[in-house]
C-alpha cells in the first residue's frame, strides 16, 4: 500500500491524516525510541518444552499417576488441535474478507480444508462434555471403532 | 385606576411588615462552647448548613488511594517497564535447563515466579506422589472391604469376632476403674 522509495507522496489528504495521527503518535514514538528503549535490558525467555510421557492406552488401568500425566498431556494436546484449527479457519476468513462477494467460489478449497479439520477435532475431542479426561476420549475412540466395525465407516476422516 | 388600588394594598402590606431588625448571626442561632480567650472580637458562629462530609470523606480516600496506592504502584511500574524491559524469546540452549522463572517474559511476573510461588514442575511432581499414595490406601482399604465381605460371606473364619486388643486402653479402662472406686468408696475396708 505504501510506496517503498520512489517518488516522494505529495497528495495532501494522506498528509493531513498522518499529521492529525501524529499529533498522538510522535510523542509516544519518541519517548519509546530515545528514553525507554536504550535503557532497557536484554535477557531471555523460554517457552516450556514438555516430554512425551505414555499416552492413556500404554497405561496400566489402575495405573492414577499415568493416568493424571496422560490427561495433562491430553489437554495440552487439545489446546494445540484447538490453535491449529483457530489458524486454518483464520486462513478461510481472510480469504473471505479480501474475495468478499465471491468468496463462495474462490475460497472453496480453503473452505472444505477447514469443515475436514473441524471434523477432524470435532471426532477426537467433541462431546466430551466439562470433565474430559483421556479416559473418555479413549473410550469414545473405542465406541466409534465398534460403531464403524458394525455400521462401516463414519466419514472421510476415519478411513 | 389601578394606583388607587396600589395605595390600598400598600396600606395593607404595611399592616403586615414587622418593624424587626434582622441580627447578624445566621438563623439566629449563636453557638457559643465555653468563653474562650480568643481575638475573634466578640463572636464566634457555627453555620447551619447541609453536610459536606461526604466531600470531605471522598478527597480524603482520593489522596490515600492515591498516595499509598497509585504512586509507588505506578513508580515501580514504570521504573520495571523502562529500566529493565520485558524479555527476548529465544530458543533453549543445548546444555542449559532453563529455571522455572525464565519461563515468564514481563519482570514483575518473574518476580513473583521466582521469589512468591514455587515451582510448578515442583508442585506437579508433589502433586504426582500424593495421589498415588491416595490410592494406595485406598486399594488396601478396598480390600479390608472385600475380605470382610467375603468372611461375611462364606461364614467361614473366626477372625470376624475379633477385635485387636490394645493394652493401652486396658490399663486406662483399669486406672479409670480404680479411680472411681477410691471416689465411690467401694474399697472400704475394716
Amino acid at each position: 500500500m505504501v510506496a517503498e522509495g520512489g517518488a516522494p507522496d505529495d497528495n495532501l489528504f494522506r498528509a493531513f491524516i498522518n499529521a492529525v495521527y501524529n499529533t498522538v503518535d510522535a510523542p509516544v514514538t519518541w519517548f519509546r525510541e530515545r528514553v525507554v528503549e536504550p535503557n532497557q535490558k536484554k535477557y531471555p525467555w523460554y517457552h516450556r518444552q514438555f516430554r512425551r510421557v505414555p499416552t492413556i492406552d500404554q497405561c496400566y488401568s489402575d495405573d492414577v499417576v499415568c493416568d493424571f500425566e496422560a490427561t495433562a498431556q491430553f489437554k495440552r494436546d487439545r489446546m494445540v488441535d484447538s490453535e491449529i484449527l483457530n489458524i486454518i479457519r483464520m486462513r478461510f476468513e481472510d480469504c473471505m474478507l479480501y474475495e468478499a462477494p465471491d468468496h463462495i467460489t474462490k475460497c472453496k478449497p480453503l473452505w472444505e480444508r477447514y469443515k475436514d479439520a473441524e471434523e477432524a477435532w470435532f471426532i477426537k475431542y467433541g462431546d466430551l462434555g466439562a470433565y474430559g479426561d483421556a479416559r473418555k476420549a479413549y473410550m469414545k475412540q473405542k465406541h466409534r471403532m465398534i460403531w464403524e466395525r458394525r455400521h462401516g465407516p463414519l466419514s472421510e476422516q476415519t478411513k | 385606576m389601578v394606583s388607587w388600588s396600589a395605595l390600598g394594598r400598600s396600606f395593607g402590606n404595611n399592616l403586615f411588615k414587622t418593624k424587626t431588625v434582622i441580627p447578624n448571626s445566621v438563623q439566629n442561632v449563636k453557638f457559643s462552647i465555653g468563653k474562650s480567650l480568643c481575638g475573634d472580637h466578640g463572636h464566634k458562629t457555627m453555620a447551619m448548613q447541609p453536610s459536606r462530609f461526604q466531600y470531605h470523606k471522598f478527597k480524603d480516600m482520593l489522596h490515600y488511594y492515591f498516595m499509598i496506592g497509585l504512586i509507588p504502584v505506578g513508580a515501580i511500574i514504570f521504573y520495571t517497564n523502562v529500566f529493565i524491559g520485558p524479555a527476548q524469546l529465544t530458543p533453549i540452549p543445548d546444555d542449559y535447563n532453563p529455571k522455572h522463572w525464565e519461563y515468564h517474559r514481563h519482570p514483575i511476573t518473574r518476580f513473583i515466579a521466582r521469589y512468591i510461588h514455587n515451582n510448578p514442575q515442583q508442585e506437579y511432581e508433589k502433586f504426582l506422589h500424593f495421589i498415588d499414595e491416595e490410592a494406595q490406601k485406598m486399594k488396601l482399604r478396598q480390600l479390608e472391604k472385600d475380605i470382610v465381605k467375603k468372611m461375611a460371606e462364606r461364614q467361614d473364619y473366626q477372625a470376624y469376632y475379633y477385635r485387636p486388643m490394645l493394652n493401652k486402653y486396658l490399663r486406662l479402662n483399669k486406672q479409670t476403674g480404680d479411680e472411681m472406686l477410691n471416689r465411690i468408696g467401694d474399697d472400704y475396708k475394716d
